[in-house]
């Protein structure tokens, strides 16, 4: 008995050849695409913490000004039994100083930081010129991975290092892994010199001094360096330096890369809906053509669990065999996918495809498909030896309330009538194709719109920032009025906007406060609750925030003063942001006051009716007012980060959109195929009463068409209601809690059009087996 | 002098398998007459079936001429064959081959709905009048798994008369159904030539071959001898098996 189940299965591959390659190729790809992106999922989260480990990562990091700088913090944390060793680095920066390549600058707006580099912090050389004595020479750099993999830095390069108006030229000897400030999200960069041109560097006065206070616990958790931070802060009140955690290192680091996961696990997902779903059309497909055979087996002594294993085993030998080929695949392109998500972040893609993922998935996949084929071939067992015998066909089932009468609408092309009642009449077979044209439709639309998105400048307003266009630090308001006075007079200004950032201590954790005159002047900040502070008393704080205070409007935050002493400000609103890793509140110039009655709002942002002559402004106005203050331009800036967002996106929905098309190209040739198998009949009759070939072939075209149409649409109303809720619910752990998606009608068009092209194309180019046979071969097949 | 509306010259029809030439028509020369009703009768696998899908434009000869009236029809492209299909030719299968989704009326409409030579509404009043005529009224929305076998191969004939065919060919239409079924289809067939409708039958069975005007007998894919009859009356019916039996007798039946 065994010997003829394999013997019908081996028969039945065979039979229906074409068909069976299609849905390998399905069960390929998504095998493909699941442990791929389960793999690289995996392997970059292990390609950061190789990293941080390598070099002994800090679970918590200080950065300071040498003068904030006091030995008691360094003493108080190796007094500690929980920590593990505390390090202590200096680093030298100019405000404003760039990175040049041939005379552009490399990454606009970016804090070029100086260290010293030493062989013994173990960071990761990637592509160094001396890769085993690591040592560096005089103007020597070693320059952080990202300028390699996005800005086309290579090994040996000489860059400029410009500053005021100086510059010094340095040869790249090699990129650096940095865990700390490596990702392209960071608008902080560390370069690493030779002892001999630090040493020089910290001669000059004109440069800041920093001080990188590291601290490494020896067990750490989440809550373990929160605490730490916690009693820091009270223990020190009037630390005035910025904090980053472990856990905010490697958020910033990964962040891009698992929202693209995210999105591609999501499609992945899609994809084993739809080959699950087409599967078990196919099982329908093939008992209802395999009618005949069924009945005469069952007649000839087979039991129904026969003839249902031997079906179940045909998919199990598919599913083994293209499976295993995906997971092959896989292995190779692993490293290729891999690295081209990991591009934002600056680390080092290492390693393939996890073959236990991959058995995993294929083992998943597996079992699901047995349990399916299980459930659809039980009806094997009410098929009767003899109505099969004797009609040969299975009995038509279909809603009469669903049925449409061809005289009722004859209004209608007489092809397009034939294709609706033919599309009516086998409504299941075209329900499962415009499903899986609406999901398609609804991730290539959704792509897009966040393409779009992310395209427009707008996009800023939506990370909860504003377009601004002339920055200017300076020392004193004063300076900062004077030099506004000056552009108001000579250009038309669309809004002017005090802002400085501030590090201060809000119930006991260190947190970015923006201090402003006005938070409403631009009209581009807005809140999600509430609203913006308007006396010294208020503080508005973002989502995050709000979910790690456990507080909310009405209610009071302490902030301490530089004494140490505490202050309550009221909360008056939330709003979103992705600064900070989400977490940073406005409070109002006079509240700032209230704590520090020297402080200024030394630091202005101008908004120009109009942005053409911007670099004029800004060149005019850095000669009139050299020396002592910073002006710079903040739109590049502003959109320099929206770009690595928009690369990003824009390498996904690529890859989505081919996908897409692949696969709607797939799955309708094998809708195709099975139609054709199951109607070789009726195209027979067809024929005999006197349709063409083409004629058929065109029926067939519209009832996809048709069908590919209404599911594109359903897809894209769909993502038009939800897409943007969706998003947002994702994106909360970034801080953002309310994201529209700009869709644009052409975008939402597009897809829908190369769905139906797609669909269209290949169901004509399947359909040409009906024109070779003749009339009444077809009808005696 | 009859009307010749079918015509072939030196038809021969060869398959190819599994590398070994069958020829299964043997250079056939036959005229098809206007308004007789013809039957063709011989042995199984004498060709019979091949002989009608390649006068019918279902399938094309190997080599040879099919004239119909005076139109060549072998060498047709496939679009042309398929207007043939819906205009010129009306086809009744043993096994009826209705549309399994189509209700009967909209199998019988359909072949008029894609001529498109008559508006809408005079196909469907037509449909209904041969539904009438053909006793089939009352199961207009019935689907054709829900008649029985002899409805079926009504309204396959209803189907096949829609466009009103200069040929109409039936290849065993009683085959599948039992004697009692089978004589209302006859009887049907018989009607219809009445009322002038050239008729081209395969049949094995005596009982049909006794409506026929005319009898051809095919065997091994080679014409062998034909004989004309008075025209059909069912007192005579009785007279008539015996002169055809005898007649079949001597070809060797
Ligand atoms: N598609 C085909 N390929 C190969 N041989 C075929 C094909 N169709 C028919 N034949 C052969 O041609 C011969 C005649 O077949 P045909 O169906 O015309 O016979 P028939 O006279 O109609 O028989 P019956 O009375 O049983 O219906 C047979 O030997 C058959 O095997
Ligand atoms: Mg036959």
């Amino acid at each position: 008995m065994t010997v003829a189940i394999l013997k019908f299965i081996m028969a039945n591959l065979k039979k229906r050849k074409s068909y069976s390659i299609v849905i390998s190729i399905l069960i390929f790809l998504t095998i493909l695409i699941l442990s791929v992106t389960a793999s690289t999922t995996q392997k970059s989260s292990q390609a950061y913490d190789k990293a941080f480990n390598n070099m002994d990562g800090p679970h918590l990091v200080y950065w300071m000004g040498k003068d904030d700088y006091k030995p008691e913090y360094k003493n108080w944390f190796e007094e500690k039994p929980e920590v593990q060793s505390v390090k202590l680095c200096n680093s030298e920066s100019y405000n404003g100083a760039e990175f040049k390549d041939k005379g552009i600058t490399l990454k606009d707006g970016v804090d070029c930081i100086l260290f010293e580099y030493k062989p013994s912090d173990n960071m990761r050389l990637i592509d160094a010129i001396h890769p085993v004595e690591k040592q560096l020479s005089k103007r020597q750099i070693y320059m952080p991975y990202i300028y390699e993999t996005n800005y086309g830095v290579k090994t040996g390069d000489k860059v400029d290092y410009v500053f005021g108006t100086n510059k010094i030229t340095f040869e790249v000897a090699g990129f650096i892994e940095d865990p700390l400030f490596g990702a392209d999200m960071n608008y902080t960069k560390r370069f690493f010199l030779s002892s001999e041109d630090f040493a020089g560097f910290s001669k000059m006065n004109n440069f800041s001094k920093g001080l990188l206070l590291s601290i490494r616990l020896k067990n750490f958790s989440k809550t373990s360096i929160y605490s730490l931070e916690k009693d820091f802060n009270k223990q020190f009140t009037s630390f005035s330096g910025s904090a980053l955690s472990y856990m905010q290192l490697k958020n910033d680091h990964l962040i891009l890369p698992d929202i693209a996961l995210v999105v591609i696990v999501a499609f992945a997902l899609i994809l084993c809906v739809i080959t699950i779903t087409i599967l078990r059309y196919a099982i329908l497909a093939t008992i209802e053509a395999d009618y005949l055979n069924i009945g005469i087996l069952k007649a000839l002594g087979f039991t129904p669990g026969m003839v249902q294993a031997a079906i179940i085993g045909q998919y199990v030998v598919l599913t083994l065999s293209s499976g295993i080929l995906g997971v092959i695949a896989g292995i190779f392109i692993t490293p290729v996918i891999g690295k081209l998500i990991l591009n934002s972040s600056g680390l080092y893609f290492s390693g393939s495809l996890s073959i236990i993922i991959g058995l995993l998935a294929i083992s998943v996949l597996l079992l699901v498909i047995i349990l399916f084929s299980y459930m659809t071939t039980r009806r094997i067992k009410k098929i009767s030896p003899v109505r099969a015998i004797a009609n040969g066909t299975a009995p038509v089932y279909f809603s009469s309330r669903l049925n449409i009468k061809l005289e009722n609408i004859s209004f209608l092309p007489f092809n397009i009538r034939m294709a609706l009642k033919q599309m009516v009449t086998k409504s299941k077979r075209y329900i499962l194709l415009m499903i899986i044209a609406a999901l398609l439709s609804y991730a290539l639309v959704f792509m897009l719109g966040l393409v779009n998105t992310f395209h427009s400048e707008k996009a800023v307003f939506m990370v909860g920032g504003q377009i601004r266009d002339v920055e200017i630090d300076t020392d004193r308001m004063a300076d900062a009025e004077r030099i506004v006075d000056k552009i108001k007079k000579d250009y038309k200004v669309d809004w002017v906007m005090y802002e400085v950032d501030k590090q201060l201590t809000i119930d006991d954790q260190k947190t970015t406060v923006f201090i402003s005159n006005d938070f409403s002047i631009s009209g581009e900040l807005s809140t999600l609750e509430g609203r913006h502070p308007l006396h010294e008393n208020e503080i508005a704080i973002s989502m995050l925030l709000k979910q790690k205070f456990n507080k909310g409007i009405g209610q009071y935050l302490e902030v301490r003063d530089s004494e140490g002493n505490p202050h309550q400000y009221l909360i008056t609103g939330t709003f979103q942001t992705t600064d900070n890793d989400g977490e940073n509140a406005r409070m109002l110039n006079s509240g700032m006051k209230a704590l520090d009655p020297g402080f200024e709002l030394n630091e202005a942002y101008v908004k120009l009716k109009s942005h053409d002559k911007l670099d004029s402004v800004i060149n005019e106005m850095r000669d009139r007012y050299t020396g002592y203050q910073e002006i710079s331009n903040d739109r590049t800036e502003a959109n320099d980060k929206i770009s690595t967002v928009t690369s990003v996106f824009s390498t996904i929905s690529t890859l989505v959109f081919v996908l897409t098309v692949i696969l709607i190209g797939f799955i309708t040739l094998l809708i195709m195929k099975i139609t054709v198998y199951n109607e070789v009949k009726e195209f027979g009759i067809f024929k005999a009463v006197g349709f063409s070939s083409s004629k058929i072939r065109l029926q067939l075209a519209i009832r996809l068409v048709l069908v590919s149409i209404a599911g594109g649409i359903i897809g894209a109303v769909l993502v038009l209601l939800t897409g943007s809720q969706l998003l947002s619910e994702g994106l909360h752990s970034i801080g953002i809690f309310n994201f529209k998606i700009d869709f644009n009608l052409v975008f939402i068009i597009i897809p829908i059009i190369v769905i139906v092209l797609i669909t269209m194309l290949s169901a004509y180019l399947t359909s040409a087996n009906a024109k070779k046979v003749t009339a009444y071969r077809l009808i005696n097949e | 002098m009859k009307e010749t509306i079918l015509q072939t010259k030196a038809l021969c029809k060869s398959y190819t398998t599994d590398g070994e030439q069958n020829h299964v028509l043997k250079n056939i020369n036959l005229e098809i007459y206007k308004s007789d009703f013809t039957v063709i009768m011989g042995s199984s696998g004498s060709g019979k079936s091949t002989l009608l899908y390649n006068l019918s434009g279902m399938d094309t000869p190997t080599s040879g001429e099919v004239y119909c009236g005076t139109r060549r029809i072998d060498n047709l492209k496939e679009n042309q064959l398929a207007k043939l299909r819906r205009t010129e030719i009306g086809f009744v299968f043993q096994q009826m081959h209705l549309v399994s989704n189509l209700s009967i009326f909209e199998n019988i409409t359909m072949p008029g709905y894609l001529m498109n030579k008559f508006p809408a509404r005079e196909i469907e009043r037509k449909a209904l009048a041969l539904m009438e005529s053909m006793g089939i009224k009352e199961l207009k929305y019935r689907l054709p798994s829900q008649v029985s076998g002899g409805q079926q191969q009504r309204a396959a004939v209803a189907r096949a008369m829609i466009n009103e065919p200069v040929l109409l060919f039936a290849d065993e239409p009683t085959g599948a159904l039992n004697s009692k079924m089978g004589r209302e289809i006859l009887k049907l067939l018989t009607d219809l030539n009445r009322n002038g409708q050239s008729i081209l039958m395969v049949t094995h069975d005596i009982k049909a071959a006794v409506r026929a005007d005319r009898i051809i007998y095919l065997h091994d894919g080679q014409l062998t001898g034909e004989i004309q009859l008075e025209k059909y009356m069912p007192d005579t019916e009785n007279d008539r098996e015996r002169q055809v039996l005898a007649w079949l007798t001597s070809k060797g039946w």
